[in-house]
This record gives C-alpha cells, structure tokens and sequence, in this order.
C-alpha cells in the first residue's frame, strides 16, 4: 500500500494544478452560498419587523409562522446550494477521488454513480431486515493484486409506521456506510457471519448464553482468540470451515483491521467472497465547501479513507494463495 | 395428599435433572465424536496424498529414495493409529516426513517447476490449513466437555455416569513453526 509520504510526492506533482482550478470554483460557490444565506436571514428580518406587532398579539401563532418560513428558507438554501455545487461536486469527484483510487491501484477503477447492487448486498447476509429503499455511490472495483475488489457507499432503509393513532410513515436505516465485496483466498461452501459483539461486552458469559440462541444465524462458534471474542461474535454453517477461513493470524488481522478502522465492522464470507461493511454517517467521498481544497492535509484524509478500505486487501492478506485458489496464470 | 404430591413433584424433578445433565453429556460427547470423525477424514485426505507425492519426486530425485521409503512407511503406520494420542504421534511424523520432501524438492529446481509437484504442494497447503481447522474444531468440542466434567456440580454427575475426560489434539510441532497466514 502507498504511503502518505508517496501520497504527498503525487499530490503536489499531479494533483495540484487541478485543485487550484477547482479551489477557484469552489470560492465562487461560497461565496454564492453566503449570498443565499445573507439574503435569508434579510427577508427573515424582514419579516419580523413587518409582523412585529402580530407577534406582540399573537406571539404563539407568529412564531409558528416563522418557524415555517425559517424550514422553507432552509430547504431553499440546501436546493440552491446544492444545484450549484453539483458540478462541482462532479468535478472534484473526478480530479480526486479518481486521482486518488488510480494513484492506490492504476488497475482500479472509480465510478462516481455506481454501487454496489442490491443483489450482492443481500449475499452477504449480514443485514436481514425488509430493504424498501436501496441506494449508493461511488463505486471502485476492479483487480487489487490477486483479488478482485467492489467498493462503494450504501444506504439500505425501511418504512416503517408508528403505532400511534396517526400512523405515520418514516424512513429508518437498516444500513449506511461503505461496503466492500473481495475475492476471498481461500475456497469454500458455506456461510460464516461475523458481528460486533455487543451481548458479551454487556452481560459477560450471560452475553454468551444470548448469542447461542440466535439461531436462525447457525451455529454459535466460539473461538479460541479471547481479543477477537471480544470484539466479535462468529456465526457459522460449519464448525469446521468457519475455522478454516479463521486461521489465528487471520482473526489477528481482524482485531488489528477493526482497531484501524476505530468503529464496528461487519464480515461475512459467503460463496468465496469476503463481504465487509463498515456502518458510516460521514459521506466519505463528497468534498467539503468549508475547506480548502489546495491544503494537502485536507486531502490527505480521502486518501486515508480510500487506503483504509482497499488497504483491506494488505491487511487482510488476501493476495497470498496458497491454497486451493492459486493466482491466475499469466 | 399434598405432602405426597409435593413428594411426587421432588421425585419428577431429581428424575429430570439426571436425565437433563446425561442428554447434555450425551451431547457433548457426540459432538467430540462427531468432530474427531471429520478430523480423521482430513488427515485422511493428507495421507492419500503421500504415495503422489513421492512418486513425483521419485522421478527427478532417485537417489533421495530412503527419506521417500521412510515417509511411506510413516503414512502406513498413521493409516493405523486409532486412538487420538496414536493419531497425534503420526501427524507429527506424517508433517516432518512431508517438509524433508520439500526440503529435498530445494536441490531439484526442475521438480519445483514441475506442474504436478506444485499442485501436490497447494493441495497440501490446503490440507494443512484445513487440518488446523478440523483440530481446533475437536479441541473446542473436548474443552466444552472437560469443563463440564471438572465443574461442580457436574463433576458429581460425570463420576456417576463414568464419563471421562477427552484427550485434546495438539498441533504439530511444524504446525507451530510455521506462521499460518
């Protein structure tokens, strides 16, 4: 994997010169942005000062009002903003993000548009909850090494009604966060699932006896690394492949890719492949309009991010094939 | 009357419990089986491989004959280790005859350019992986009963029911040395 150091070589050889170009867009739309916003909070000032009086009378009323017109003006502000950065956004996508993926793998490629399919995200297994909204970005694949790689953003939701006599509908997330799809090194048949573990963290070896009643999940598989037991829960079909793809140094590589990663991790491994998802707020690649785009340290932190999620191949090691999925001959 | 029936609910309840911990026994004990069995087929398909493998060498390495003679003869003898202690004895041989083979293959450059030798190899690293998987699979299986024969009070019930504790497998002495990656 590239170092920051050859990052930082790359990004004042090659990506500089475009990101001035784009540092003098991007000052254009926050300036027009601040436009936008001067002219809101005017017509909101406005508009106290027209309705003062009203709002001496019927302060309750007033403030209903204006608390309408304080979302319109919001709603206003986010569709004015966002229409005129979008080619911006486009842009910046293609000069870094793409500059970026090229720079870690030239063999990788990027698309902004794409993502991983609903299908693939249904094999891995690891979300079971009804999806009635299913959408991405920012897709990567291609080969890393031996492996093959998918990569991109996801964001599965469900309806979902209140009980309440209203009944009202709302959007909850099942999953949102980057999901990443490889070729796993070694061959195998069944299906093992790996979860945060929450249960054990909570309420010990009671945690334990919680877990073993998942059963719709298979087997409960109890491994032999107590850092790894204590970070995950293991899932399996089969007591005996669930270990096999388990070596120790491989549930090692695990804990140590969960500590990088600093939050919770799903893996699942499904039909040969490895599927990881890692649940995320942030938009990971969407530039950000507050900062400036020339700074390298700014940039820096997509090229972490991107590295951190292909870098799962390294730190993974699952470009060494030994086994029965030897490398294609070339 | 409800002295007796409260007699008789004391009673039902000692029954079940005896019957509870023997199931749980009963199924601890199949899963060891169960696992020791799978175990058997992968070391198994191992020592199927052996006859290949040096048959392979034997064609670019003929005067390596002794080392090749002495790990057949190896492998006849894992072929009839019954016990688990018999069994760990022959992988530990079974693993130091296979790594001299591959020793030797490091003198022959064309034998490790060989198509087949190189296969032989994969599938022996696979076996060998798949092997470790089947041990810890059995050692998790004979812990899980071990511990519930040392516990009390199922220690109590393990003596009643003359269950004994179960060996574990160990691994290989090269199984240690060598990083699993």
């Amino acid at each position: 994997m590239k170092t920051v150091e050859e990052f930082e070589r790359y990004f004042y050889r090659h990506l500089l010169a475009e990101l001035s170009e784009l540092e003098k867009e991007r000052n254009k739309i926050r300036i027009g942005i601040i436009v936008i916003f001067a002219i809101s909070v005017l017509l909101l000032v406005t508009l106290l000062c027209l309705f003062g009086r009203s709002l001496q009378m019927m302060a309750s009323l007033c403030f209903f009002v204006l608390f309408l017109v304080g979302i319109g003006f919001f709603l206003l502000w986010n569709l004015l903003s966002a229409g005129i950065s979008k080619g911006f956004v486009q842009r910046f996508k293609k000069t870094v993000i793409d500059g970026i993926v090229r720079f870690i793998e030239p063999s990788l490629t990027y698309n902004p548009k794409s993502y991983i399919t609903w299908l693939d995200f249904q094999r891995s297994d690891l979300f079971r909850d009804r999806v009635d909204r299913y959408t991405g970005e920012d897709l990567v694949y291609g080969k890393y090494g031996e492996t093959e790689i998918r990569l991109s953003e996801i964001k599965a939701e469900k309806k979902v009604r209140s009980s309440n006599k209203n009944a009202t509908e709302r959007w909850q997330t099942v999953f949102s966060g980057t999901f990443l799809i490889a070729d796993f090194h070694k061959d195998f048949f069944g299906k093992t699932v790996i979860f945060p573990d929450f249960a054990e963290r909570l309420f010990g070896p009671l945690g334990q006896a919680i877990q073993g009643m998942r059963l719709n999940r298979g087997e409960l598989i109890k491994l032999e690394n107590p850092e790894f037991e204590k970070y995950f829960v293991v899932y399996g079909s089969d007591q005996i492949e669930s270990r096999y793809i388990l070596s120790p140094s491989f549930m090692e590589r695990l804990v140590t890719y969960r500590k990088k990663v600093g939050s919770q991790v799903y893996f699942s491994f499904v039909n040969s492949y490895i599927f990881i998802a890692i649940p995320t707020k942030r938009n990971l690649f969407e530039p950000n309009l507050l900062k400036n785009l020339t700074d390298f340290n700014h940039i820096k932190t997509y090229f972490e991010d991107l590295s951190l999620l292909i870098g799962a191949v390294e730190d993974l090691n699952l470009n060494t094939r030994i086994w029965s999925k030897q490398p294609y001959e070339r | 009357m409800g002295t007796s029936l409260i007699f008789l609910l004391i009673l039902v309840g000692i029954a079940l419990l005896f019957i509870g911990v023997w199931n749980s026994f009963m199924r601890k004990k199949n899963r060891v089986h169960n696992a020791s069995a799978s175990l058997d087929a992968i070391l198994k398909k191992r020592y199927d491989l052996i006859p290949n493998l040096t048959e392979v060498v034997k064609g670019y390495a003929a005067y390596e004959q002794a080392v090749l003679e002495s790990v057949l003869r190896v492998r006849n003898e894992a072929l009839r280790a019954r016990t688990i202690e018999e069994k760990e004895h022959a992988d530990g041989k079974i693993a130091k005859g296979i790594e001299e083979i591959f020793v030797i293959a490091e003198k022959y450059p064309n034998l490790k350019a060989d198509r087949q030798f190189r296969f032989l190899q994969a599938s022996l690293n696979e076996i060998e992986e798949q092997i470790s998987a089947a041990r810890r699979a059995y050692n998790a299986t004979v812990l899980e009963i071990n511990t519930a024969i040392a516990v009390f009070p199922l220690n109590l019930f393990a003596k009643l029911y003359r269950i004994t504790a179960f060996p574990f497998f160990s691994a290989t002495e090269s199984e240690k040395r060598t990083p699993m990656v």
